[in-house]
């Protein structure tokens, strides 16, 4: 009985949702193992699987969108460091500014 | 622990594991349902690790891919600008755009490598955890199994597709 407790006790320890841990873990402390109980744990088990799997792609779509913020930040950097005019700038200025930046 | 004294604890464990389900399940009724029988064990456990480094690796790879191409955008963009600057565009005289360019590049790709390595960490994180919720299962299954207890596949019907 401790045995299997003890394993369902590290079936438990893993699952996504803190609150149901603490019910699942006190649950199997302080009762008979069931049938019911078993049947309980099993479909957290698979909540569990689905909430860590949405929650990695949710990370992803954050740091997509995240990182095209900063695309779009830069992209008002630059046009904030150069001002739109008629006013030409010489050849060997933009050469040595090209060149800078290779 | 030494390596023949690692195994003799595991197999110890392994025994008293199994003698505990038998005990406790001696019953049809009570079914763990966490496995079918026959699609448990060593081979259950490896295709779990299997599917799992397979997701983190598809993650992280889009990381670095989304990282690559931020950097050469940002790359891209101010080239495109310097570009374009004969008669379009005009800077302050006393400024070095070039210098400032660069350091917005600088900052917008620090900025990136700090949101895809973050994101790295926490996808991580979540799948080992979910790896050790699956491994927990799979120690159980075995468990039971060994037992002599039939099993319902549910996560293994998924590790499976």
């Amino acid at each position: 009985m401790e045995e299997t407790k003890t394993q369902l006790l590290a079936i438990v320890s893993n699952l996504s949702d803190d609150a149901v841990k603490q019910n699942l873990t006190d649950k199997i402390n302080s009762a008979v193992i069931s049938e019911e109980l078993i049947q309980e744990i099993g479909a957290e088990v698979q909540k569990s699987i689905t909430a860590y799997e949405a929650r990695m792609v949710e990370e992803l779509e954050q740091a997509d969108k995240q990182v095209d913020a900063v695309l779009e930040e830069y992209k008002r950097s630059v046009k904030a460091i150069f001002k739109d005019s008629n006013q030409k700038q010489t050849q060997a200025e933009i050469e040595d500014l090209r060149k800078k930046l290779q | 622990m030494a390596q023949p004294e690692k195994k003799a604890r595991s197999q110890d464990i392994k025994e008293q594991s199994q003698a505990a389900v038998k005990k406790e399940y001696n019953s049809d009724k009570i079914v763990a349902l966490f496995g079918k029988e026959g699609s448990l064990g060593k081979s259950g456990a490896e295709k779990n690790k299997g599917f799992f480094a397979g997701i983190k690796e598809r993650m992280m790879a889009w990381s670095k891919k989304r990282q690559g191409e931020a950097t050469a955008k940002f790359l891209d963009y101010g080239q495109n600008y310097l570009n374009k600057a004969p008669g379009k565009m005009e800077y302050q005289k006393d400024e070095d755009p070039a210098k400032k360019v660069e350091q917005a590049q600088t900052q917008a790709s620090e900025r990136v490598v700090s949101i895809t390595s973050s994101t790295e960490r926490n996808i991580d994180v979540l799948s080992q955890r979910e790896q050790a919720l699956m491994e927990a299962l799979v120690n159980y299954n075995t468990a039971a199994k060994s037992a002599g207890r039939p099993e319902v596949a549910l996560q293994q019907e998924k590790l499976a597709a």
